[in-house]
Order: C-alpha cells, then sequence, then structure tokens
C-alpha cells in the first residue's frame, strides 16, 4: 500500500499521446515475436495434418483435411448455423446462471455476513456440491426430462457453487482496518454497506461469476451433447453421428473460442468495475 | 471554529494476551493535553504508544483506569477525534475527492457546500490537481496527505496521529513534517502524535512523552519551549534531541520488575 | 475411537437441516403426492444400497472406473509435469506453448468426446485418453506457476555454484515447486474423476461406474441413480482425502493454487 517513492511526488502516469516513440517501436516489435513464437506450434500441427490427410494415415472420413474444415467453417459461419446455434446456447447459459448465480449469491451472502445460517446451511451445501455437476445429470433427466427446463436446472446447478463460495468469501473479505475507519468516521450501517463492504467484496464476487460463467458454458455442452435438439454442443454431437467430422472440427474451434471470449470479457469487466485490484 | 477540548489520561493500564503471555502493554499511565498543543509520544518499539492513541481514538478501552475528553469518557471512537494511521488506509475504490468527502458524510451541510469544503481541504495539504485521482495512483507522501485531509475535513477536536509518517522514506518525511506544521498552523487543532522519530518530534511538539517499555510506562514528559518553526541545526534543537535520545537509549530492556 | 479424537468437531447446527430434509421427503413420498419413481422413498433408497453393496456387479464397475482413472490421472500428470516444468523454466517453451496450450484448454473438456470416439472407437483409449486430458492442465499449470516462482535468490544460488540446468532443475527449482505441484494433482485428482464418470457416462460401454449409471437412468432407477451419485460422490472425497495424506499434510496457505476455471 504505501510504496516509498525516493523522488518527487508526481507518480501519476502521464497522459497518452499520440506521439509514437522510440519505447512504442519496441513494444511493438516485441508483440510480434511473441505472436509469432505463438503461432510456430499452431503452424507445425497444421504441417503435420496436412501430411497425415495427404498420406491418407487416416480415413478422410475421420480425418478431413485443413481446408475441408476451413470450408465447412466458413460455411457454417457464413450460413448462420453457427451463429444460431451459439445463440441458443448461449441464451440457455445466460438464463441459468442468472437462477443459479443469484441462488448462489443469496446463500453466500447470507453465510457469510450470519454464523448461525452459515452454521445451518453450510455443512450440507458443500458435501452436496462436492458430488459434480455430470454426475446430477441423469437425476436432473429423471426430475425434469430433456425439455429447457433440464438444461436451466444443470447450468443453474453448476453455477451455484462458485458464486456461493465467492460471495461468502467477499463477505468476509472486508479488511478490519477499513472497518476501523468507519467507526472513527461513525458511519451509518447503510454508508458501511454502500461504501466499505460491497466495493471491498466485488473483486472476489466478479471473480465468482466469471468462474460460475465458465462452469455454466462447460456444463452446457455436455448436456446439450446428449439431450438437446439445438444449440452448439447438440451441432456438435449430430454431426458425429453422421461423421461429418469436418463439421466437428469448426464446433470444436466454435466452443474453444467462444469460451476463451467470454473469459476474456469478464477479466476485462473484473479490471473495470474493480480497477483498484488486479484479478488473479 | 470548533470548540477545542482537553483530553486527560488518569492511571490508563492495558494488557494483551500474545502467545500465552501476559503482556503490559501500559501501565499506570497519566497525562493531559490542553487545546490547541502538539503533543508528541516517543518511546522503543513495544512500549505501548499505539496502544496508548488507540485508547485516545476509542478503538481499544483500557483495562483499568480511563480516558476522557472534553470532560466525556471515551467509549468508543469519534470524529471528534480523528485519527490518520500509518497505512493511510484510504478506501481504494474511491477518489481523493471521495475519500475526503467521507469525513463530512456525517455533517448537515448541503451536498454544494461538502464538495467545497471538501476540495479546501485537499488544497489544504496540498494536492490539488488530483481529487480524482485514486489511491493506487498516489505516492505514499500524496496518500498520506489526503488522509489528514479526511480526518481534518470532520473538523475534529483532537486529531490524532499514529506514526503517520513512519512508511514513508526520508526526504518525503521532512517535506510531510513541514506540511504537518503548517497544516497545525493554520487549523490551530490539538494534535497528538506517536512517532519513533527523535527530530520529528522536537521539530513538531510542544510537549514530548517519552515512553518506557516493559511494562509500558511514561518516563518522562519534556516541555520543548523552542519557536516554531524549529530549524534543524540549532543548536537548542540539537541539545532537546539528544536529550531525548538519551532518556530513550537510557531504556533498560531487562524484564519488567515487580 | 470417537469423533473428538479424530480431530472431527460437529456443529449439531449442521445436521438440522439434513435431518428436516429427510422427514420431508419420508413425509412427502409416504402421503403418496409425488410420483414414486422420482421421489424415491428412503426405505426404497436404502434397500437399493444394501443390494449394490451386496452385489458383485456393482464393485466390479468401481474397480474398472478406478482402473481407468488411476491410468488416465497418471499418464495425464505425468505430461502435465514434463510440460509444466519445460514452460515453466525455459522462456523460449513458454512463448511457443503457452498460447497454444491456453486455447485449447477455453475448449470445454467433454466436448473433446465426439471426435476422440470418432478416432479411437468406444474403448478404453478414448476413455484414457480424455481422463488424462482432464488431469493434464491443472497440473501443467500448477507446476508451471510452481516452477515459474522459484525465488530468485535460490536461483541466483545455483548460479553461483556454477550449476548445470540439470542440477539447478533438481536441486533448486523442483523442491522449490513442490508445493505447487502437489496441489496441481490433488485438483488433478477431482478434475480426472469427473472425467472418468463423464466419459463413462458419454460413452456408455463397458464397465464402470458411469455405464452404471447411464444405465440406471434409461431403467428410470431413480434409486440406482441416487446410489451411484452418493457413491461417486464419496469416491471423489476418499481420492482428495487420500492423496493429501500421501503427499503428507495440507496444503498450507502459503501454495499458490491454480483452478482450471
Amino acid at each position: 500500500m504505501m510504496r516509498a517513492i525516493p523522488f518527487g511526488e508526481a507518480t501519476l502516469a502521464p497522459p497518452a499521446t499520440g506521439r509514437r516513440t522510440r519505447a512504442s517501436h519496441g513494444r511493438l516489435r516485441a508483440t510480434l515475436t511473441s505472436v509469432a513464437l505463438g503461432v510456430v506450434l499452431p503452424l507445425g500441427v497444421l504441417a503435420v495434418w496436412s501430411i497425415a490427410v495427404r498420406l491418407h494415415l487416416m480415413r478422410p472420413q475421420i480425418l478431413p483435411s485443413p481446408i475441408t474444415v476451413w470450408q465447412t467453417g466458413v460455411d457454417l459461419l457464413t450460413g448462420g448455423d453457427l451463429f444460431a446455434a451459439l445463440a441458443v446456447s448461449l441464451q440457455r447459459v445466460v438464463l441459468g446462471l442468472l437462477l443459479g448465480g443469484t441462488l448462489g449469491v443469496v446463500a453466500g451472502v447470507a453465510m457469510g455476513r450470519s454464523r448461525a445460517v452459515d452454521a445451518y446451511l453450510g455443512t450440507t451445501l458443500r458435501t452436496v456440491c462436492q458430488i459434480p455437476t455430470i454426475a446430477w445429470l441423469p437425476f436432473f433427466m429423471l426430475v425434469f426430462g430433456i425439455g429447457e427446463e433440464l438444461k436451466l436446472a444443470v447450468i443453474a446447478k453448476a453455477s451455484f457453487l462458485p458464486l456461493m463460495l465467492n460471495s461468502y468469501a467477499a463477505m468476509r473479505a472486508t479488511p478490519p482496518r477499513y472497518l476501523e475507519v468507519a467507526d472513527v468516521l461513525e458511519l451509518s450501517a447503510w454508508q458501511r454497506l454502500r461504501l466499505i463492504s460491497i466495493p471491498a467484496a466485488l473483486p472476489l464476487f466478479a471473480a465468482g461469476v466469471r468462474l460460475g460463467l465458465s462452469n455454466a458454458w462447460h456444463v452446457l455442452i455436455v448436456v446439450e451433447m446428449i439431450a438437446s435438439a439445438a444449440g452448439i454442443g447438440h451441432l456438435m454431437a449430430w454431426s458425429r453421428t453422421l461423421f461429418q467430422l469436418d463439421v466437428v472440427f469448426v464446433t470444436i474451434v466454435a466452443i474453444g473460442v467462444t469460451g476463451g471470449l467470454m473469459d476474456a470479457l469478464m477479466r476485462a469487466l473484473e479490471r473495470r468495475i474493480t480497477p483498484w485490484s488486479s484479478p488473479a | 471554529m470548533t470548540e477545542l477540548a482537553s483530553l486527560e489520561v488518569r492511571s490508563a493500564s492495558k494488557s494483551f494476551a500474545v502467545n500465552g503471555h501476559h503482556v503490559r502493554a501500559l501501565d499506570d499511565v497519566s497525562f493531559a493535553v490542553s487545546p490547541g498543543e502538539f503533543v508528541s509520544i516517543v518511546g522503543p518499539s513495544g512500549c505501548g504508544k499505539s496502544t496508548l492513541l488507540r485508547l485516545v481514538a476509542g478503538l481499544e478501552r483500557p483495562d483499568a483506569g480511563e480516558v476522557t475528553f472534553a470532560g466525556a469518557r471515551v467509549d468508543g471512537p469519534s470524529l471528534r477525534r480523528g485519527i490518520v494511521f500509518q497505512d493511510h488506509r484510504l478506501l481504494p475504490w474511491l477518489t481523493v475527492e471521495a475519500n475526503v468527502g467521507l469525513g463530512l458524510l456525517k455533517s448537515a451541510l448541503p451536498d454544494a457546500q461538502k464538495r467545497a469544503a471538501a476540495r479546501d481541504y485537499i488544497a489544504l495539504v496540498g494536492l490539488n490537481g488530483f481529487e480524482g485521482a485514486y489511491p493506487h495512483q498516489l505516492s505514499g507522501g500524496m496518500a498520506q496527505r489526503a488522509a489528514i485531509a479526511r480526518s481534518l475535513a470532520a473538523r475534529p477536536q483532537i486529531l490524532l496521529l499514529d506514526e503517520p509518517l513512519g512508511a514513508l522514506d526520508s526526504l518525503t518525511r521532512g517535506q510531510l513534517q513541514a506540511e504537518l506544521l503548517r497544516i497545525w498552523q493554520h487549523e490551530g487543532v490539538t494534535m497528538l502524535m506517536v512517532t519513533h522519530d527523535v527530530n520529528e518530534a522536537v521539530f513538531l511538539s510542544d510537549r514530548i512523552v517519552v515512553m518506557d517499555r516493559n511494562p509500558g510506562r511514561i518516563r518522562e514528559i519534556l516541555d520543548v519551549n523552542l519557536e516554531k518553526p524549529r530549524r534543524r541545526h540549532d543548536p537548542a534543537f540539537s541539545a532537546t534531541a539528544q536529550h531525548l535520545e538519551e532518556l530513550l537509549e537510557a531504556n533498560p530492556t531487562s524484564p519488567p520488575h515487580g | 475411537m470417537s469423533a473428538a479424537s479424530l480431530g472431527l468437531r460437529v456443529d449439531r447446527r449442521s445436521l438440522v437441516l439434513p435431518v428436516v430434509l429427510v422427514a420431508l421427503w419420508t413425509a412427502a413420498s409416504a402421503s403418496g403426492i409425488a410420483n414414486p419413481h422420482v421421489l424415491v422413498p428412503p426405505g426404497t433408497l436404502l434397500a437399493a444400497f444394501a443390494s449394490a453393496v451386496r452385489s458383485g456387479d456393482f464393485w466390479t464397475a468401481v474397480g474398472a472406473s478406478l482402473a481407468r482413472f488411476g491410468a488416465g490421472w497418471a499418464i495425464g500428470s505425468l505430461f502435465g509435469i514434463a510440460v509444466g516444468v519445460a514452460v515453466g523454466t525455459y522462456r523460449p517453451a513458454e512463448r511457443v506453448i503457452a498460447p497454444s496450450l491456453d486455447s485449447v484448454r477455453q475448449v470445454a473438456l467433454f466436448a473433446w468426446i465426439p471426435l476422440l470416439t470418432a478416432w479411437f472407437g468406444d474403448g478404453e483409449a478414448a476413455k484414457v485418453i480424455l481422463i488424462a486430458v482432464a488431469a493434464f492442465f491443472p497440473v501443467a499449470l500448477n507446476t508451471e506457476s510452481g516452477c515459474r516462482s522459484t525465488p530468485r535468490a535460490l536461483i541466483e544460488v545455483g548460479r553461483v555454484l556454477e550449476f548445470d540446468p540439470w542440477t539447478m532443475l533438481r536441486r533448486v527449482v523442483l523442491p522449490s515447486a513442490r508445493p505447487a505441484i502437489s496441489a496441481g494433482l490433488t485438483i488433478a485428482l477431482t478434475s480426472a474423476w469427473i472425467g472418468t464418470i463423464g466419459a463413462e457416462y458419454l460413452i456408455d460401454e463397458g464397465n464402470g461406474l458411469g455405464v452404471y449409471l447411464a444405465s440406471a437412468r434409461l431403467d428410470s432407477r431413480m434409486d440406482l441413480v441416487i446410489v451411484s451419485m452418493v457413491t461417486l460422490g464419496a469416491i471423489g472425497l476418499a481420492l482428495n482425502a487420500g492423496l493429501r495424506a500421501a503427499l503428507g499434510g495440507r496444503a498450507s496457505e502459503n501454495d499458490v493454487v491454480v483452478t482450471d476455471d
């Protein structure tokens, strides 16, 4: 917190100017080098892949050529199929996250603030959550069938735990030294909540949302693979049945990219909301 | 102008349990601070000076004895007794202006006046231009100034300072000592400061409370009758500083007796 | 050996909720308002537990799962440590490998199954590979983190003592990274166990707890579904506790734990 700066008092970052300095040229070069090194491995894999296809090392049915995959990818993108499938999936994720996440936050905050609530609920909740979401799938399927409720239930369950844990931790995370400041400043209970407890809890809470989203996305894929007629997971499973491996490849990439983008977005959001703490 | 009041500490004692041992942080400590004074508390580490300050602040309660301020017993923390901590404790998610504004939350002024008052205090501590900055963008010295502004904004009757400059490098510390003196002269607020820096104490204080440790007791209370602002190279200054150092060095580190 | 001597403190309040739930459950199924196939009466459930315990099939399935799990976890961890060490100690390796690794990590684990079954069929290979992948990432991430955070001070000592890279690794980096590697291996247990059940469930072929679970669902046997759920949850816990004990002591708070989120 307190840094001993041996020179001057002004340590605010100098205002950004439009001029390119020598420093920024160096940074540009560094970035390009990083990118170049980063693509070495994928290019290598691509090369091996092309050679394998050329040499017919695997049946073309199960190892389509890179060009075919690329072409299929472009077709699915421009044709709108990919986006349609993703839209369905994302919608489910968002709804489930809202449901499970809200429940998780309520539970976490309640347990974090009240030792009594924690004592009554904590152990049970944590034990139940020991059972991985995927194991809940058959249970939910027997209870809800295979409609939209199933997806909602599964995703809600998957997002519940990270948000509960993180909200719980967030509630307990207010450093006591800030509470002393609140004492001296004679802040009211509401002011304490608004000015100290909630902002102090934000970083952990934001991380919880990010984790919940990630969990939800991973779980949704599985549900869609086995119990859905729409969505990206279904697209993947269906094209697998038809031995359209090129589509399978494209869906793998789509799932990875979407997951990665959502994660990056969440991290950026975290940084914006909590500029004073760097997300882990 | 806030009405100043006097502080009285009467036979205060405080013990802590540390690893199963009973540590007498303060043993029968008594002293008084008159309105408008600048008093420093110095002593070796572990002599209970921070504990003493926290008793005055109301963040701790004495096991025996009492602390009275403005005639009433100190029962808990209050805006009337502002405190500046060694770690500035600015809320990291608020700007400098918002942080200083915290000191004004309880005042009955309309919002526009509160904002103006906050700006005034920010200017007083020499931070104008940085109202919109966040604590993590400030240097240690600047952050500490903002913390001082926050405490002053509440117009306390006494300002407590717990080694406020302890975490700063010596250059910044020197600058801030001059600032503190200027602020004290400008505002006229009673100040009670804990420090381990002998020169700092002599530079700023009207009186210096010298403490012993094991158990924490007052050894002597020095009067510093030099005119302010004081010059560190003045022979009188050096003499006082030396005397103070001798008092501190003479502190035996032997185990408690009796 | 009382609970207290085991170091377990059971807050009685935590038992209130389960007891209440069981009571409600018993009442609900006794009153017949719920579908007995979905809300299985406690008696039926206990009977199912008993018969499963006595049944050889159940234990064979559990054994098969554990075997698969063990193989996958071991293979994945081995690769994970190797890659983690490489990326965590050798900067060029990091710059080449890390971006690809991070991208592949983004793909949901079970999304690999269609591809794996297309290439390797429904047999053991696909399942074990999936489990290995599940174990790989936590181990790699934590190993990398552990190696990378070897204190500069110790590395400098190694340089002064003119350690060759192999000795540096063996004497400085790996011992320093040991807590992180242990943490990674522990997390990988959970990931790999989930991967095991998932792979078996989704591929639904051969023997295993996941297959057992899938059949139970197909037959709408809620009682067997719950038995399987509880069993696999318990096994997960036991694996965790077992490894912790084997690795010696709980992870301290100072260990950096990187979870594959």
